[in-house]
């Protein structure tokens, strides 16, 4: 996979482009079938979303937060249902849905809405209308089809809850649980422009981060050391050269299949060049185990395409590989995550059973009839275990696991991380 | 695997220690050569003895050496590195002797392919194609074949090398005639044998079964009356050599087939990683005895035997999983009731050589509770040597290293990864751990006499 | 939000309040018998509310002039609680979450979030609320075990087994929930450890229609290894010690490090509590039980295992129960009412306290 990332690029701009020309549905549909064909994958989801829930904050009709809520969660989920396997979709919903929430809050303080209207909203809550029902912002999923459960979840992370003034257990929650106000008019307005500056400021974000990642390169790899780089993403790419930029060190670089028959190119061509330019060696293994390699190595380096609340990674199939041999004869393993990836939740069962792919790249079914009838399992993602990996490498600077609460509290509303878009019923 | 190369078990210890001198027979130095005649028969007899007695003491010292110092083996390889130094019972110098219009156009064709191989893994030895034109002239015709064959990796498992040389030295000692005034025990074997054992390992790195099944001959040779008559001497050897082709290569495939299928129960799933003769020969056994179970296999994309053995196995009627490669390794481990491997050797400390990958996959198994089970000849146990890690012994893929790519065709899986190793051994269960399996080959035979 | 609504008479729906009254002076307000009448009265009630509950018995009794008094007549009687129980954890945590967030309220920390004005409580106000609401937290405390089970049903998958011990309602909860959902279907090993509560759980389970086997203690590590289809060991607690270890029922350690060690599958193991169940406390020393104030025998010094007997015929049967403790090595998270949580997160619920 990670080989032709470079190929999706100028589809991205492209694709990117002819969101202002479409209409809303129709960009979203149309990334939906992208996705859906895995024709944007990886780093490129998130700049993608991002895009489309700009458009959506943009362009569709919603007068008040939680309509505007509303209309994120559900473009977000189409999303996020069309490509299970990329679990950073959700968190830049997620991120976006918190940040209305924030800019709403921000604007009810302005507001200096009194009391009364607060009150108000708090009666709202069940009854709140404009939204559609599937649009509720379900905490849980499960809670959209529940009715069982008398209470929402607690907003904050504090064990004084079960004290507190607060009704935090006593209503259902809504995605207002927070109070907001009902924007109206010259609000709306002011909301809108600053939702969509909150989301460009995403974006920026997610260009910048692997610079940002880069920038510790040298700190990471030393001089004369041997890096095994498991099939090198963008920002891996970007983290090797600025670090050849300082040192002197070797480069292997290793991926889970030969590439394709009639490739115009060598595998990471492009990347070893760049190196070597610096004077880095690079061994490009043509072996998919790597246990007879890794007593050379001192480290392991590959990226993740997402970290879960756990420290647990889904990365591209194969570096699992690389993560255990490299644990075998304990050489760090360090990943290169930016903190858009880091996902408040728990890996699901099937992400840890790893993501089936098309079989058809790998097996010629022009090669009998006997190949028609084999099942072909080609796993494109692994799930690995968070035991497996040392370091972090993220945009806001190297973090273990230990960390994580309070980065993902940073980031992600806790009203949101409930939301799980793979399974809500939207 | 560099070491072995030098028609190891002999060549390592002998080399290694002054009392090499007790191997006279070997050189080829033309003082050498007219020291010999001048022996008497009786003189000869006592100083096979003698030798036979060095080789055994040695033979004990390896042993327990091997265990603690590696260092004489490590520095085979490394020694090795320029080019097939150390020959059988290596006098490199010597060699080039005979052949010194080879030495101009040998560098071109070496550097050439060896060239783009990084440094960290240049000890490591690689199969070429030697041009038939550069080939010793000594070098029999059948075994020409034979070492093309090798180094085109037409035939590549151990023990379809082993095979191809036996039935090639059967050959040649068939077309065989003892100079005059020579007798066969002393002189099969430098001259005429040597040259070709040479030859095929500059085809390619020998593997352990030839490296054993060579030292077994040269035993069998020497141990040959010198006052034998060679037509008698020959059949001896011819017969011998079928034997071990029946009992060591024919029959043990059928013995582990058929010990290895017993373990697959009904409604098992069993993994195995690439394409191995025996685990596709075990698999179709127990298919035959009517159980029905899963295979998956798992291949190695960048070699793709794998997808031939899972044809094979539909054909036969067993329901398979493919995976194209190692991804999502884990958990198709996890969900098997046992993982099946083929052996290409076996280490004396217990540690299996095998295709590439596998020791990935033998960790994954163990890590996931799933138990691995090694098929492996007892003719590829090497009971002196010791390998911790997979770049002491290895070859290099010489059609995949390139500029653009390198790749080591084995690697080294430590025996606590292995559940069991099944061999043709029936006595205490064919499957038993490595370990029981060396002692028991300890015990079986004296290394030297077949 | 029901703030106004019930006047102190009227809360006093449980059996234990009309006594307290008619019966008991101010002076001779007993919380031991309040904690243990409570209990008994309520076996959905978990060990820190109706610790937190007696509490605020207490102050509703206890007259005072200022604050500090009365916070200092708090301690005593919290540490008379503790006191009492052979396993002063549960009533530690509840009791430990009460004392702080007065002490909040003295330092002007606690607020109505309802109130868009955000003014802080003064310590009467504050009093107040507690006295008033003391329904609503056990409502509270029930409705976090709901949402446990609603967080908890993620984890149990179709085709899969779950492994479980010890009876914890939670974790019944969370299985029931799961049965629910028709397009699961999933099966339960029950470890029976000999209680009551532990066949009462399976009984619960059955009757939902939940295919249920049970094993005996000495089949956990022959299970966990012959059952592939184990993804999920799920247990309760009755207090979670700072470093994200847990105390449970004996046993809970055992399958902890069975789970751990015993290769085949992929299994999480998982524990369902309230974040109410944090202690501050954190078991560095030797003995770890002794050092976190159970009276357990001590097995360091060769005594028969056993719970130390105390004569109190009111002693619930939970609490003579036998504990154990488990490393947060081992312990992949936890379920709590506010979303899954690592081990190492749960220092950040008592940083709350600082």
């Amino acid at each position: 996979m990670a080989p032709s990332h470079a190929g999706y690029a100028p589809s991205l701009d492209k694709l990117v482009k002819s969101l202002k020309g479409n209409s809303l549905e129709q960009s979203i549909e149309s990334l939906i079938f992208l996705l859906k064909r895995r024709q944007v994958s990886g780093d490129d989801c998130a700049v993608v979303t991002a895009h489309i829930l700009l458009q959506v904050v943009a362009r569709s009709k919603w007068s008040d937060v939680d309509q505007l809520l509303g209309r994120i969660q559900n473009a977000g989920a189409r999303l996020a249902r069309a490509a299970p396997h990329e679990p950073v979709i959700g968190n830049i919903v997620r991120r976006v849905l918190g940040l209305i929430r924030d800019e709403a809050s921000e604007d009810r303080n302005a507001d200096d809405l009194g009391s009364e209207t607060a009150s108000e909203i708090q009666s709202l809550a069940p009854s709140n209308p404009p939204p559609a029902q599937p649009q509720r912002p379900p905490p849980v999923p499960i809670l959209t089809r529940s009715t069982t459960i008398s209470g929402g979840l607690p907003v904050s992370k504090s064990m004084f809850n079960l004290l507190s003034v607060a009704s935090a257990g006593d209503s259902p929650m809504t995605g207002a649980s927070t109070p907001v106000s009902q924007a109206q008019g010259a609000s709306v307005h002011s909301l809108r422009s600053e939702v969509i500056d909150g989301i460009e400021e995403i974006m920026d974000e997610i260009q910048q981060a692997d610079d940002q990642i880069a920038s510790f390169a040298d700190i990471q790899i030393h001089p004369g050391e041997f890096i095994l780089a498991y099939q090198p993403t963008k920002t891996v790419e970007r983290f090797l050269v600025k670090a050849a930029s300082k040192r002197k060190f070797t480069v292997l670089i290793a991926s889970i299949a030969p590439p394709q028959p009639g490739a115009t190119e060598a595998p990471y061509a492009a990347l070893r060049k760049k190196l070597n330019a610096h004077g880095v060696t690079t061994i490009n293994l043509a072996s998919n185990g790597l246990m007879a390699y890794i007593p050379r190595v001192n480290k392991v380096i590959f990226g993740a395409k997402a970290v879960y609340q756990n420290g647990g990674l889904l990365v591209d199939s194969g570096a699992c590989i690389a993560a255990e041999a490299a644990r075998e004869f304990l050489k760090p393993v360090i990943v290169l995550s930016p903190i858009y990836k880091f996902c408040p939740e728990d890996p699901s069962d099937e992400a840890v059973i790893g993501e089936l792919g098309n079989p058809s790249t790998f097996v010629s079914y022009a090669s009998g009839p006997q190949v028609e009838e084999l099942e072909v399992e080609n796993t494109v993602t692994d799930y690995i275990p968070p035991a497996l990996v040392d370091v972090y490498i993220t945009n806001l600077g190297p973090q273990t696991r230990h960390h994580f609460a309070s980065i993902l509290a940073d980031h992600y509303k806790v009203e949101d991380i409930g939301y799980s878009l793979h399974d809500g019923e939207v | 695997m560099a070491a072995e190369t030098n028609a190891a078990p002999t060549g390592t210890p002998t080399t290694a220690t002054p009392a090499a001198a007790a191997t006279p027979a070997k050189p080829q130095a033309p003082a050498a050569a007219g020291e010999e005649p001048k022996l008497t028969p009786a003189q000869l007899k006592a100083k096979a003895k003698a030798e036979k007695a060095a080789r055994r003491a040695q033979v004990k010292d390896a042993r327990t050496a091997a265990a603690t110092v590696p260092a004489p083996q490590q520095a085979g390889p490394d020694a090795k590195g320029p080019k097939g130094k150390g020959k059988p019972d290596g006098q490199p110098g010597q060699n080039k002797g005979p052949r010194p219009s080879m030495s101009g156009p040998r560098p071109i064709i070496e550097k050439d392919p060896r060239s783009t191989i990084p440094d960290l893994f240049s000890h490591v030895p690689m199969a070429k194609r030697v041009p038939l034109s550069q080939a010793h002239k000594d070098v029999h015709p059948a075994v020409l074949a034979a070492g093309q064959q090798m180094a085109a990796f037409n035939i590549k498992d151990s023990i379809a090398r082993l095979e191809a040389t036996l039935l090639a030295f059967a050959k040649v000692i068939e077309e065989y005639e003892t100079p005059k005034g020579n007798s066969l025990s002393r002189h099969l074997i430098p001259h005429v044998l040597n040259p070709q054992i040479e030859y095929l390992t500059e085809c390619r790195p020998m593997c352990f079964a030839m490296g054993n099944a060579i030292r077994l001959l040269k035993a069998r040779i020497n141990h040959i009356d010198i006052n034998a008559p060679e037509k008698e001497a020959k059949e001896e050897l011819l017969e011998w050599i079928g034997i071990l082709i029946n009992e060591r290569i024919k029959l043990a495939e059928f013995v582990i087939a058929r010990n290895a299928a017993e373990v697959i129960k009904d409604g098992a799933t069993v993994v195995t990683y690439g394409r191995h003769r025996l685990v596709e020969k075990t698999v179709l056994k127990a298919k035959e005895s009517g159980k029905s179970f899963n295979v998956t296999v798992i291949d190695d994309p960048f070699e793709g035997g794998g997808q031939e053995l899972a044809k094979t196995l539909m054909e036969a009627g067993i329901p398979v999983l493919y995976s194209p490669n190692l991804g999502g390794l884990r958990p198709k481990v996890a969900a098997a009731s046992n993982v099946f491997i083929g052996g290409e050797a076996i280490f004396a400390n217990g540690s299996l050589n095998a295709a590439s990958g596998t020791a990935d996959v033998a960790m994954a198994a163990q890590r996931t509770g799933v138990e691995v089970i090694v098929l492996c000849e007892t003719i590829n146990f090497d009971r002196e040597r010791v390998s911790v890690d997979s770049l002491t012994y290895n070859e290099i893929d010489p059609e995949r290293s390139t500029t653009e790519s390198f790749r080591l065709l084995f690697d080294n899986t430590q025996d606590n990864y292995i559940a069991g190793v099944v061999t043709e051994f029936e006595s205490g269960g064919g499957n038993s751990p490595a370990q029981a399996i060396l002692a028991l080959l300890r015990k079986q035979e004296d290394p030297l006499i077949a | 939000m029901a703030t106004d609504e019930p006047s102190p008479s009227q809360a006093s729906g449980l059996p234990v309040r009309p006594k307290d009254q008619q019966q008991n002076e101010p002076q001779s307000f007993d919380i031991v018998r309040t904690y243990r009448d409570l209990l008994n009265s309520d076996r959905d009630i978990t060990m820190p509310v109706a610790a937190i509950e007696s509490l605020i018995e207490l102050m509703r009794e206890t007259p005072y002039n200022t604050a500090m008094e009365l916070v200092e007549k708090v301690r005593a009687e919290k540490a008379k609680l503790i006191a009492s129980a052979p396993n002063p954890l549960p009533i530690l945590a509840g009791a430990d979450l009460f004392e702080q967030y007065l002490l909040k309220s003295l330092r002007g920390q606690t607020s109505d979030t309802n109130n868009a004005s955000d003014k802080p409580l003064s310590f009467d106000e504050t009093r107040q609320h507690l006295l008033d609401n003391r329904q609503l937290f056990a409502q509270r405390a029930k409705a976090a075990r709901d949402n446990i089970a609603v967080w908890g049903t993620r984890y149990v998958s179709d085709g899969k087994v779950v492994l479980t011990m010890g009876g914890s309602r939670t974790v019944t909860k969370i299985l029931l929930r799961a049965a629910q959902d028709r397009s699961k279907h999933f099966k339960v090993i029950y470890v029976l450890d000999g209680k009551a509560r532990s066949e009462k759980a399976v009984a619960e389970l059955r009757a939902a229609d939940l295919e249920v086997e049970t094993i005996s203690m000495a089949k956990i590590a022959y299970i966990l290894g012959a059952q592939k289809k184990i993804n999920l060991v799920l247990v309760g607690a009755e207090a979670i010690t700072q470093n994200g270890g847990i105390v449970s029922g004996m046993g809970t350690a055992q399958l902890a490090a069975l789970t751990k060690s015993i290769k085949g599958g992929m299994k999480r193991f998982y524990v369902a509590a309230e974040t109410h169940k944090i202690v501050r406390k954190t078991p560095i020393a030797y003995p770890i039980l002794g050092q976190l104030g159970i009276k357990q025998k001590e097995v360091e010094k060769f005594e028969n295992l056993g719970v130390e007997t105390v004569q109190d015929e009111n002693l619930m049967l939970d609490e003579q129960d036998e504990v154990d403790y488990t490393e947060p090595d081992l312990i992949d998270g936890f379920i709590t009412e506010q979303g899954i949580k690592m081990a190492w997160q749960i220092w950040e619920f008592v940083d709350d306290y600082l």
